[in-house]
């Protein structure tokens, strides 16, 4: 009688060592998976587009992956040319000099580019026209200036 | 009963073995345990605010959405070529807290509009100030030279961090050149920022209404 219940409190301590061996199995694999897939850190995303409106007024744009910097005029912000190239989607920078946020006529060329972003930020989202997400900057001289704004954004700031 | 004290004392040993091992399992797994947790408290968390997992930073990026529960405390600042003024708010308010539809300040006069008659909600408003410009120029902290610009931005920055206070600048054409320098900085700091141009002689208006809900409406940057 009393050897039985000895074996039998043998027992049940080998269940329970089974139990804790198994426990320390899953914590030094959980351990062996972090040194094996180290998290990243969440890092903002680039830009797509760059659009540039210089003092004077004077309009341009370059789009990620071409150092090609094309011109533009103040038409072409509500005649469908810049709205076709932002349709592909992506994070936008728009830098604006003082001039640019100026009423001269009816509308200032912000007002027009705030105009092109609630028209590309309204529309629905579709695989082949993602969405467009706009950043407005002000634009100063110098380290601040177009120049160096363009050079950062072919450096790396593209996506 | 000799047969029977060498097998009690054979169970006995058997018995004392697996209590030792139990013993070393559980104490190795309270070392792993605390292991964990000291992982947990020493590792670095990872940087709420981002939108791609990636290890490092672009040269130029979008700014990451400020994610809270409550949308953080506004300070409003006037920038003109004389420099940057800080919107003093509250003394409007005390102005129009007895009911009164109009105050005036040093920097401004403020009309507030509640109509009733078209309200969806019951603090729905329409607040516009008339600027004194003058005023707003005599006491603006001026942003000619570097150091003033990163001292400014050193400000609210502090603003941000110590209070949750977010700032809005409302910029003139003349000053947005000065504002440039502040506005990279504050963005380099990852600090919420908006701001929206004005013409000189034009009213600033403040609205609540369920419009400022219901469409897509700039959010901090």
């Amino acid at each position: 009688m009393r050897i039985s219940r000895t074996i039998s409190h043998g027992a049940s301590y080998t269940a329970l060592v089974d139990i804790l061996f198994a426990t320390i199995g899953v914590f030094v694999i959980v351990f062996a998976l972090q040194d094996v897939q180290p998290p990243q850190d969440l890092q903002p995303a680039p830009y797509a587009h760059l659009v540039l409106c210089e003092q004077g007024q004077v309009l341009s744009y370059l789009s990620a992956g071409s150092d090609t910097v094309t011109s533009l005029a103040i038409d072409d912000l509500d005649n469908g040319r810049l709205e076709e190239r932002l349709m592909q989607g992506g994070r936008v920078l728009v830098a604006l000099a003082g001039d640019c946020v100026r009423k001269d006529g009816a509308n200032s060329i912000a007002t027009l580019l705030t105009k092109l972003e609630t028209t590309l930020s309204a529309r629905p989202a579709t695989g082949a026209a993602p969405l467009t997400l706009f950043e407005f900057s002000p634009l100063g001289q110098g380290e601040m200036g177009a120049d160096v704004l363009r050079q950062r954004f072919l450096d790396g700031g593209g996506a | 009963m000799i047969g029977l004290g060498f097998r009690a004392r054979q169970a006995g040993g058997a018995a004392d073995s697996d209590i030792g091992m139990l013993d070393i399992s559980a104490n190795a797994l309270a070392v792993l345990i605390l292991a964990t947790m000291l992982v947990l408290t020493v590792a670095s968390p990872p940087t709420p605010r981002g939108e791609v997992r990636s290890d490092d930073r672009p040269e130029l990026f979008y700014p990451s959405p400020l994610d809270v529960a409550v949308v953080p405390q506004s300070a409003y600042w006037i920038v003109t070529d004389a420099g940057m003024t800080l919107l003093d708010l509250d003394a409007i308010a005390v102005g129009l807290v007895d009911g009164a539809a109009v105050a005036a300040t040093a920097q401004a006069e403020a009309t507030l509009t509640m109509d009733r008659r078209g309200y969806r909600d019951l603090n729905d408003h329409r607040m516009s100030l008339n600027l004194e410009w003058g005023a707003l120029r005599d006491t603006a902290l001026p942003i000619t030279t570097t150091q003033e610009a990163i001292d400014l931005s050193t400000l609210v920055t502090d603003a941000f961090v110590n209070t949750g206070q977010v700032p809005t600048f409302v910029v003139t054409p003349a000053g947005t050149e000065a504002f440039s320098a502040i506005y990279w900085d504050l963005r380099a700091q990852q600090v919420p920022t908006r701001w929206v141009p004005i013409e000189e002689r034009t009213p600033l208006v403040f609205t609540r209404r369920a419009s400022n809900f219901e469409t897509r409406s700039r959010q901090w940057q």
